[in-house]
């Protein structure tokens, strides 16, 4: 059979079939909206609060600990804000009291308002805290205690979070302390076993090999100095003989002429009676009349007296000098040099040690470093903490603060109500195909051959004139379906309750 | 037989036209028909008494229409049911003619019956025998097999008859003559008839089908279309199928439900030829006969 033969089949027996379809259609419509009506409404309270997300131990120990995240900080929020105690809280808070009677109804009002209670982070910093229910007082209370809460919980765990970040430092600071008292101890030991090698502020930061090595180099750049000196005042005095024989008659007695010197310049400024003057004058006089008497015990080496000339004289002192000068550099030489060779020993038998006081000294510095930083951080919380009980306000805020909801935000009627009339036209279409399938009646002729026997044909029943009142009858009756609907709409089973109620 | 039964038949109806046509009632005359029985079969005087107790049983056109008689003369020559009885007629006489040859006058037996009441048998064995009757190819007569009230006895006026009862209580009757005929020439009613005193009510099946077996001895060359009560409410079709030639199952569209046909069928299974007919077809689909318009009738001139 052609397809449009099965759906002339199907229309012409699912006419047949149409009150029935059309009443299960009215059933389901009926039924339906009744349901509808009978679900209760959902009112929904919300809130919004800004919350500073900058919580104290980000901000103290930013660089040190790690820093948490404001995700994270809200996530911790809502599980503290929903959990047991709190949503108890909420409980006996609320009208949600009455609604319960017995500990497990309870808990299942509590699983829930865990689920139901949502914290939802819009922007940084900014929440929104909603809830729904059956009573807009109740949501809206819910919603109140729920803030409430959560100032209180903003507030004590940033309080919590002072205290803890207060004790973390001071914790810190202890083990720091401890710690760099040993690795002083440590570098002190060290360096006091190995001092000769190690590099000492005194020496400006020069081992005392390398001092020794300087001084050495020193000594023996003096030494060399003081030869070269000597060989000169020797040269000098070798060559003064004949020098000092042409120049030594006509001075006479130095000491002489230094007391006329003297004499000269006392009388330029003094008159002959002057104390002095005459003093001088005695001097003078004294001397020279012991010209002949200091002449006297010169008198055995008068050969070579008559030769050394003060310069001479002079420059056999400088020469003694110079002697003893070497000597004393050629002893400081000595020691240098057995200074040194002891100092190489040592820092040859212990090659590590450089590398491990530089590793103890880089320990040190860094346990100094961290612990000052530790106290200056320390000072920075107690700071922050006399300024935080001031600023709590400005950390939360209410933004908007939870309103009685007057009209239900679900369910929505009109959409289950068309839903309805949807499926109980559904229904009734898929009762009238029902009908037709189970119905083993015969349409056509093809119908009949299938029993597999000589069909003989079909007689036509005689055309029955076309009556419209079963059209109109059954489309009046679909119409009134829409009518129905539209009522729904308008809210008439609403009224209807409340006149009832 | 056929040929004394024949202007009989003419002289009753054309007396039964002008009766009908002149008092407007169906209080005919007794005078004209043993008039007419006595002219045309002077040889037996024993039988024309009780010919003429059955109150000219001459059943005019109008009621045959009334009874559900598709076709008038003074309606449309060419209706869509009649062209579509006219069919089932042909593939009935194929039937019949197509018979084994050892089946005797069991193959001229038709039996119309249906799984439910209402089904429509009186209508089709009606208008089945009309249309073998009227297309002259063979002499019909229509059995009541049923005898229910408002069945074809009553529908024609001629329930007060003897009839089919009668024959099966009285095996010695003779068969032939029971047979009334009607205002189509080779059409004729057998009734159920009226019960005979003194007998049971209802005649066994056995009994009746003893009596059709009888019937269609009697009447050679003569077509039995037997109008039977439903098979899924009486017992009677089964023991008819087994003396019929052949069964026409009628099946009423958008209604019979297939396993009350199939379990009609079971009813019917003493019958080797089993059809089905397909009544009140209301769908009309283009691969179903006469669904392309009325084609007209050919000019009358």
């Amino acid at each position: 059979m052609q397809l449009g033969g099965v759906v002339q089949r199907y229309v012409s027996a699912g006419w047949g079939q149409r009150w029935k379809a059309l009443l299960v259609t009215w059933l389901v419509c009926i039924f339906g909206w009744m349901g509808v009506q009978l679900i209760p409404s959902q009112y929904e309270s919300s809130a919004r609060i800004y919350a500073d997300p900058d919580a104290i131990l980000a901000t103290l120990l930013r660089g040190i600990a790690v820093e948490s995240s404001p995700a994270g900080q809200v996530e911790v929020l809502q599980r503290t804000l929903l959990s047991r105690p709190n949503l108890e809280k909420v409980i006996t808070r609320t009208d949600l009291d009455q609604r319960v009677s017995d500990a497990a109804e309870r808990d299942l009002l509590i699983t829930r308002l865990t689920r139901e209670i949502r914290i939802t982070p819009q922007t940084r910093g900014l929440f929104t805290i909603d809830y729904r229910d059956v009573s807009p007082r109740v949501a809206r209370d819910v919603v109140q205690t729920m803030l409430t809460l959560f100032m209180e919980a903003a507030v004590s765990t940033d309080r919590q979070q002072m205290a803890s970040a207060r004790t973390f430092v001071a914790q810190q600071i202890t083990s720091y302390e401890v710690q760099l008292r040993q690795a002083e101890r440590r570098r002190a030991e060290f360096q006091a076993q190995y001092i000769d090698l190690l590099p000492s502020v005194a020496l400006g930061g020069a081992s005392r090999l390398e001092a020794a090595r300087a001084r050495l180099q020193q000594v023996q750049g003096e030494l060399q100095d003081a030869r070269m000196r000597r060989d000169l005042t020797q040269q000098q005095i070798d060559a003064m003989p004949t020098q000092a024989e042409g120049g030594g008659g006509g001075s006479g007695d130095p000491r002489v002429a230094e007391a006329e010197r003297n004499l000269r310049d006392l009388r330029t400024r003094f008159t002959d009676q002057h104390p002095e003057v005459t003093a001088a004058q005695r001097v003078v006089a004294q001397l020279r009349s012991s010209g002949g008497g200091g002449g006297a015990p010169r008198a055995p080496t008068g050969t070579r007296t008559t030769r050394s000339s003060p310069e001479l004289e002079q420059l056999r002192v400088r020469l003694v000098d110079v002697l003893a000068q070497i000597s004393s550099l050629e002893r400081q030489d000595r020691d240098g040099r057995a200074e040194i060779t002891r100092l190489d020993a040592v820092a040859r038998s212990e090659p590590e040690i450089q590398a491990q006081f530089m590793n103890l000294d880089r320990d040190y510095t860094v346990l100094r470093r961290n612990y000052e930083e530790l106290l200056t951080r320390r000072e920075s919380i107690q700071i922050a903490g006399a300024a935080r009980t001031n600023s709590d306000r400005v950390k939360l805020e209410v933004i908007d603060p939870p309103t009685m909801p007057t009209s239900a935000v679900a369910p929505n009627r009109p959409l289950l109500s068309a839903g309805v009339l949807i499926a109980g036209i559904g229904a009734g279409l898929m009762v009238a195909i029902l009908l037709v399938r189970l119905d083993g009646a015969f349409y056509s002729v093809h119908d009949l051959r299938g029993l597999g026997l000589p069909v003989l044909g079909g007689v036509s029943a005689p055309k029955a004139p076309r009556r419209l009142a079963p059209v109109f009858g059954f489309a009046g009756a679909f119409t009134l379906l829409f009518a129905g609907f539209g009522a729904v709409l308008a809210g008439v089973p609403g009224m209807l309750f409340r006149m009832i109620a | 037989m056929n040929a004394p039964a024949n202007p009989r038949a003419h002289l009753v109806e054309r007396a039964a036209e002008m009766m009908g046509g002149l008092a407007g009632g169906l209080a005919t005359p007794a005078v004209p028909l043993p008039a007419a029985g006595t002219t045309s079969r002077p040889d037996r005087p024993a039988q024309a008494a009780p010919a003429s107790t059955r109150a000219v049983p001459v059943i005019p056109r109008a009621t045959l229409v009334e009874a559900g008689l598709i076709h008038s003369p003074d309606g449309p020559l060419r209706s869509r049911p009649w062209e579509e009885m006219t069919i089932v007629q042909h593939q009935v006489l194929r039937t019949i003619r197509d018979a084994a040859p050892g089946t005797g006058p069991r193959a001229r037996v038709v039996l119309v019956t249906s799984a439910m009441p209402n089904e429509g048998k009186t209508f089709t064995s009606l208008n089945l025998a009309a249309s073998i009757a009227i297309s002259g190819a063979r002499q019909v007569v229509l059995v009541d097999a049923d005898g229910r009230l408002g069945g074809i006895s009553h529908a024609l006026g001629v329930a007060g008859a003897l009839g089919l009862r009668a024959l099966a209580h009285d095996t010695g009757s003779r068969a032939a003559a029971m047979p009334l005929p009607t205002a189509i020439e080779k059409l004729q009613v057998l009734p159920y008839g009226a019960c005979p005193d003194g007998q049971p009510d209802l005649p066994s099946g056995a009994t009746m089908a003893a009596a059709v077996l009888r019937l269609a001895a009697a009447l050679p060359d003569t077509i039995l279309v037997l109008d039977s009560p439903p098979c899924l409410s009486t017992s009677e079709p089964s023991a008819l199928a087994a003396v019929s030639g052949q069964v026409v199952l009628v099946v009423s569209a958008q209604r019979t439900q297939r396993n009350e046909v199939e379990a009609a069928l079971d009813m019917l299974d003493a019958c080797p030829v089993l059809q089905l007919l397909l009544n009140r077809v209301q769908l009309t689909a283009n691969d179903t006969f006469g669904a392309h318009g009325n084609y007209g009738a050919p000019y009358a001139t």
